[in-house]
């Protein structure tokens, strides 16, 4: 079953006094305990259409609409989503340092929150649950720590142990081991597995990193620009990548062996300035002349396998 | 608190403070006579003399003093002189004036004072005849728990209208900021003087007190709060308030248990350095007589003698209370450089 499925997503954000759209009818879904990788570059909208999920974006400055969200298949007014905050949706974010209250320490903000998910006494027992979910075996010491004095790792592993605390259904993880050493993001990568195969939770996960997202994620959305251009099963993806950008980002993983390292030429396209056609036409080494153009729909190639690209079709 | 100690000012202004609102606290036991207490035949006596040697030219181990003999010269000026028949030491532990101890308990051993025919003036008598330490020390009282006072209200409304505003942005900083640009408008002093001047002159000591630390507070909110508003424009961006955001805290308890206590190593800086200026402002209200009213004395009503310059001229201990006005604002000073020093290593200087 669907645990969110949220259709025509368009979220705008205000510069000076216009309102530049930075993702245009985005679709996206999630099964129950299910992984599904979110990959692109900086700035393709990642981030931002996952905070939108509980209106996280900041007030004022932002616009969101959509066509359709729903939770289970049941439809969920806009006022409520705030609400979902921490009770069914929860995060993770890159840096998991800056995201822990540096005034505080890890004792006092995991009762914090255990205090919201759960709305109960909160006694050490459960405390120590958590900590031992996300294996983190000193737990003495990481809860009379301050959030400066752990590590990355460390620090992500609270960071899940925080999410998991506020006992949500669906967690979203932000590209949570870009800024940890290359050495024990697989660690955290096996934590999350982990989670999903024993509670059952649903993940966004984010990166940019695509053989992490290969790794972990049972579906794959790539990103570009504010829309999808191809979504799959993540073993179909990494056999046969159908879009130009896919296949680009994929080229520019470093490999053993290989001295040179690539880089897809161009810069992403300005929001205010959007190319007329498809968005990656400008960067695009196969583009036709069509790309200039039209704007590519999203359809479906295989079954399961959606594109957004005039390639395949013609 | 131990890198307080290691800093060399800082620790100099913490022991002023400590000693100057010891004084404040045990005002009755410390302060040889009551604030009250006045020998009017001694008016504008001079500092007492304290001796060693007797007129035989022997070392008494304990210091003594002499009466005051006060007689008027051709221009009928008083003179005063001392009385060599009879030695008074002095003494602590001496019973005196009655007081109560913290303001409880009934008491009248003062620390130290002399037999009580003689009179033990160690800073001179004002116009009064009265002790002009004794009446420091008590003026203390005032003018060190007005500063503490006004400065807490102060932050307490400077937080919630800086973090409001700063949290929420939008129409709610742009009202709230006008607020406080309108308070600021008005040169301090002079809406000092205002806001005062719209209550009768004659009224009980206790309302007084009350009512310029209500003023004073007033006055000093709407700087701070517009700091505040500052720093959390720029602590709402940061990660973690985004993290408690998602976890569905309420605004209100991301306000005060998150973003406010994160202004608190500014915060705990700007309560210091302000003291100063509230301490000050008491001061200048007592001073032109819109104050803390005679007989109970705070610093500033002390120092009002001491605005004719013949009284300075002939009797220049009357100004002694703007040396403790100048120490406690100093030490208030150097404190919050200290404490600057530490909380913000970036700009350290030494």
């Amino acid at each position: 079953m669907k645990s969110l499925e949220i259709k025509g997503l368009n979220i705008d954000f205000k510069k000076r006094n216009s309102f530049i759209s930075v993702v245009q009818g985005l679709d996206l879904d999630i099964l129950e305990s299910e992984i599904v990788g979110i990959a692109g570059e900086s700035g393709s909208g990642k981030t931002v259409s996952t905070l939108a999920l509980a209106d996280l974006l900041p007030e004022g400055n932002s616009r969101i609409s959509y066509k359709s969200y729903k939770i289970k298949s049941n439809n969920v007014d806009r006022k409520q989503i705030p609400y979902f905050r921490g009770r069914l949706i929860s995060y993770i974010f890159q840096d998991p340092i800056p995201s822990l209250d540096p005034m505080f320490t890890i004792r006092y903000q995991l009762k914090e929150i255990l205090k919201v998910g759960s709305r109960k006494e909160v006694d050490d027992k459960m405390i120590d649950k958590l900590l031992l979910d996300v294996g983190l075996k000193d737990r003495e010491r990481v809860l009379s720590s301050y959030p400066h004095q752990l590590s990355g790792g460390m620090a992500q592993r609270v960071a899940i142990a925080f999410a998991l605390g506020s006992n949500s259904k669906i967690l979203v993880a932000d590209e949570p081991t870009t800024a940890l050493d290359a050495h024990i993001k697989k660690g955290i990568l096996d934590l999350l597995k982990k989670i999903r195969d024993q509670r059952g939770l649903s993940i966004f996960f984010i990166s940019h990193d695509l053989e992490q997202t290969f790794y972990i994620a049972d579906r794959v959305y790539i990103f570009y620009a504010g829309s999808v251009v191809e979504y799959a099963k993540s073993s179909v993806i990494k056999e046969k990548p159908l879009h130009p950008y896919t296949r680009a980002l994929l080229d520019c993983i470093p490999k053993r062996g290989v001295d040179e390292l690539k880089q897809i030429r161009g810069k992403s396209p300005d929001f205010g300035d959007l190319p007329k056609g498809c968005l990656f036409y400008p960067r695009c080494t196969f583009a036709m002349d069509i790309c200039q153009k039209k704007r590519p729909p999203l359809i479906e190639v295989k079954k399961g396998h959606f594109l957004r690209c005039f390639k395949e079709k013609i | 608190m131990k890198e307080l100690f290691r800093h060399r000012r800082g620790l100099i202004a913490v022991i002023i403070l400590f000693f100057l609102y010891l004084g404040a606290i045990f005002a009755g036991f410390i302060s040889p006579y009551h604030y009250r207490s006045e020998k009017r035949i001694l008016s504008y006596a001079p500092p007492s003399k304290i001796n060693f040697f007797d007129s035989k030219g022997d070392f008494h181990f304990r210091p003594f003093i002499y009466k005051y003999k006060m007689s008027l010269d051709q221009n009928r000026r008083r003179v005063y002189e001392e009385d060599k028949s009879r030695a008074y030491p002095i003494e602590l532990f001496i019973r005196g004036d009655n007081y109560k101890l913290l303001g409880l308990f009934p008491a009248d051993i003062h620390l130290f004072g002399v037999a009580a025919e003689a009179k033990l003036y160690l800073f001179g008598a004002d116009s009064r005849g009265r002790d002009l330490l004794s009446r420091i020390i008590y003026g203390g009282r005032v003018s060190l728990s007005i500063g503490l006072i006004a400065v807490v209200i102060t932050f307490f409304i400077g937080l919630i209208v800086g973090g409001t505003a700063g949290y929420f942005g939008g129409k709610i900083d742009n009202i709230l900021m006008r607020l406080c640009e309108m308070v600021m408008l008005v040169p301090g002093f002079y809406l000092l003087l205002a806001l005062r001047s719209s209550f009768p002159p004659e009224i009980g000591t206790v309302k007084i007190y009350f009512l310029i630390i209500t003023i004073l507070s007033f006055i000093g909110w709407a700087s701070l709060a517009r700091v505040i508003r500052g720093i959390v424009l720029g602590l709402r961006e940061k990660e973690y308030i985004l993290a408690a955001r998602s976890v569905g805290l309420s605004s209100f308890k991301i306000i005060t248990k998150h973003i406010l206590p994160n202004t608190s190593s500014y915060t705990i800086i700007a309560l210091t350095l302000s003291i100063p200026s509230y301490i000050l402002g008491e001061s200048a209200l007592s001073l032109l007589g819109l104050g803390i009213q005679d007989p109970v004395p705070s610093w500033g009503n002390l120092l009002k003698d001491a605005m004719a310059i013949v009284q300075i001229k002939l009797h220049p201990w009357i100004l002694i209370p703007g040396l403790f006005i100048f120490l406690a604002v100093v030490a208030f000073n150097m404190l919050g450089d200290a404490l600057r020093d530490i909380y913000d290593p970036k700009r350290k200087i030494i």
